[in-house]
């Protein structure tokens, strides 16, 4: 079993048929709608046959490359002979080889490359697997003055989780302490920041969040969104605030579909004399309630029965904005995966090799191994000033 | 005297050019007359050439306040300036090398003119590049790029030389240029895994996912695997020579494919880095 998961030819058929699938897939997905081709089963069941494949030819090369870190070359090395061990020493050191004891190292950490990229890898799709099982990501939005608590109903949609993550959104209470859609920061295009209260476990803490980076609290990371509009905000008898955000109409106009106190649906209007989202503000705006039968110009101060006879106060017009959260508890596991396939790959750039140093009759023989390179090095030894020595025919001869 | 900091900006862009153009020309005449004079001229007036497009680059920078990175003349006239600044170099510390200026400088001279069919462009960036990811990613998308292409001048070299060994003798001998071809892949492989890994982490940082299939996202994975299945024919199989000539030659089509092809014919979200021009 262990011979057939490392088979070089089931890796590369793997291999190709994950790459394949991955264009074919975002492609597909691109031009036809999202099908979610990445959380399929035979996508699952590739990645998993790349993971015991990998781990398999991992498992296999473990022994081969630690005992060539311990100085033994493999059964491929080439021998260089000479009678004058300066000449040797010589010609390796200029191939970058250097003494020790009765080896030569060339590079003797980028030995491990190969065998370090494949347990990245490794590392890497269980960082990912981890990730995909505990994930949790939604959006909300939130207007200036209003708290919103993430696990109260209707306050996250487009939710997104992992079949192992926590049942609700992140115990987070967060307010908005200003909102601007247009901040120019210098040498970027005008974008959101948002400044933020946000009380987790009972501690509040305020936040800077723009749309270059997000804000940590706890292991949850806030993000601002692009979303962003009016919202009228009323304050209840009960002394309690709500924002009630409406919805873009047209450039001008926003509206709210609601019930009032008799339980008729009538809807909230905000229009505006500038662009409800254009960057010199909305200007002088005009707040209406318009029912069935009838239009009423409100403002500021008005009452206005809502339903279930709840009385609220026009507090004043203000500007929601759109966030997201994430929870990426997979993460950590995710950049050790990448910091280990970069070193990796990096190890992979230098020409490792090694070489065992023998002296019989005279004669000094380097048993030399290089992970590429090989034949260039015999090559240059050939075209060197010193003679290849036929080694077998002086064994034969003594 | 000249007031407009563009007409300076164009002035050096096109000295560059031209320079790029008699560089390639030269590289040329060495290979058909076998005038090793001729490499040496094209070597030093690629050098010469980088000091105008510098300046380009700098004075296009300091008008827009942001690196080269936000639109196609940006993009390729930096990708070509790390072309050139990479084939010098290696000309000047291994010798042998310079003869990848053969293909390496007339794409060069390719790229400033697709690059100036965007001259105009100039905008500012978005939000999101304000992080030190941006200067990993792009960095080393250049830089993966110019390796890339290395890997298939030692590819073309090899396969030209193989054809005509006694007529060719100016190249390096073909177990040479295979391994050199080699070695550039494996350094470009380095430059896209970390182009994937700093535009995932950055994409993390600013979106809260490190990964959305997104076209070119998609792509440079799959180009990445690609380089990955080459290395295993490589060290596994044991493939070189013409085989590995031929499948560099599909990795560097692979990633002409990732940086420049897919975002132009497919919408994603890195689609303002070609901004511009027809």
């Amino acid at each position: 079993m262990l011979r057939f998961l490392s088979s070089p030819r089931l890796a590369l058929a793997l291999l190709g048929t994950t790459a394949g699938y991955a264009v074919v897939g975002a492609f597909a997905s691109g031009l036809f709608g999202d099908h979610r081709p990445f959380s399929s089963p035979l996508f699952i069941a590739l990645i998993a046959g790349v993971f015991l494949s990998t781990f398999a030819c991992t498992w296999r090369r473990s022994i081969a490359v630690w005992r060539i870190l311990g100085g033994r070359p493999p059964a491929s090395a080439i021998s260089i002979a000479a009678d004058d061990r300066r000449v040797v020493l010589d010609f390796l050191d200029g191939a970058g080889f250097r003494l020790n004891g009765d080896r030569l190292w060339r590079w003797r950490p980028a030995l491990l490359a190969g065998w370090l990229l494949h347990v990245a890898l490794l590392v890497l799709i269980a960082g990912v697997a981890v990730q995909l099982a505990f994930y949790d990501r939604g959006l909300f939005e939130v207007a200036e003055g209003e708290m919103a608590d993430l696990r109260a109903s209707g306050i996250v949609f487009g939710r997104q989780s992992g079949f192992l993550a926590d049942v609700a959104p992140p115990a987070l209470e967060v307010a908005v302490l200003e909102f601007d859609p247009y901040r120019h920061q210098r040498g970027y295009a005008p974008d959101r920041f948002s400044s933020l209260l946000v009380r987790d476990r009972g501690s509040e803490r305020r936040l800077v969040v723009d749309r270059a980076k997000g804000a940590r609290v706890g292991g949850v990371r806030l993000y601002q969104s692009l979303v962003t509009g009016v919202a009228v905000v009323f304050d209840s008898t009960d002394r309690t605030r709500r924002a009630v955000h409406l919805a873009a109409i047209d450039e001008r106009l926003g509206r709210a579909d609601l019930l009032d106190g008799n339980g008729r649906p009538f809807s909230l209007e905000v229009e505006s004399t500038e662009p409800l989202n254009g960057p010199k503000g909305t200007g002088p705006v005009q707040i209406r309630g318009r029912w069935p039968d009838r239009t009423v110009d409100l403002e500021l101060g008005d009452v206005v029965e809502l339903v279930a006879g709840e009385r609220a106060t026009i507090a004043s017009v203000v500007r929601w904005s759109g966030f997201s959260y994430a929870v990426s508890p997979g993460m950590p596991a995710v950049v050790i995966g990448f910091c280990l396939v970069l070193a990796a790959s990096l190890l992979l750039v230098f020409p490792a090799g090694l070489g065992r140093l023998e002296e019989r009759d005279g004669v000094v023989t380097a048993i030399v191994w290089s992970i590429r390179g090989l034949e260039v090095l015999a090559q240059d030894w050939e075209n060197g000033p010193q003679a290849p020595i036929d080694h077998s025919v002086k064994e034969g001869e003594s | 005297m000249i007031e407009s900091p563009v007409i300076v900006e164009s002035m050096a862009f096109w000295s560059a050019t031209a320079a790029y153009a008699v560089s390639s020309l030269a590289f040329f005449l060495w290979l058909a007359f076998r005038r090793s004079s001729a490499s040496t001229i094209g070597l030093v007036v690629a050098a010469v050439g980088l000091v105008p497009h510098t300046a380009a680059i700098v004075l296009r920078w300091l008008d827009i306040g942001h690196g080269p990175f936000s639109s196609r003349y940006e993009v390729l006239s930096a990708n070509a300036w790390l072309t050139v600044a990479v084939v010098v170099a290696l000309g000047l510390t291994v010798r042998r090398l310079a003869g990848l200026g053969v293909v390496a400088m007339p794409a060069a001279f390719l790229l400033m003119g697709w690059a100036v069919s965007a001259f105009e462009v100039r905008q500012e960036v978005p939000i999101i590049f304000k992080s030190v990811w941006l200067w990993l990613h792009i960095g080393f998308a250049k830089l993966f790029f110019v390796f890339a292409l290395l890997a298939a001048a030692s590819a073309i070299t090899w396969l030209v030389k193989n054809r005509a060994p006694n007529r060719f003798e100016m190249l390096p001998d073909p177990r040479r240029l295979d391994l050199y071809g080699h070695q550039f892949l494996l350094v470009s492989f380095l430059c896209l895994g970390v182009m994937i890994v700093a535009g995932s982490l950055w994409a993390h940082e600013s979106w809260g996912r490190y990964w959305g299939w997104d076209p070119i996202e998609t792509a440079a994975l799959a180009t990445w695997i690609a380089y990955g299945i080459i290395l295993h024919f490589r060290v596994l199989h044991r493939w070189d020579g013409r085989r590995m000539a031929w499948l560099n030659l599909v990795a560097f089509a692979l990633a002409v494919i990732t940086l420049y092809v897919v975002v132009l014919i497919l919408p994603t979200v890195h689609d303002f880095y070609m901004v511009g021009g027809g």
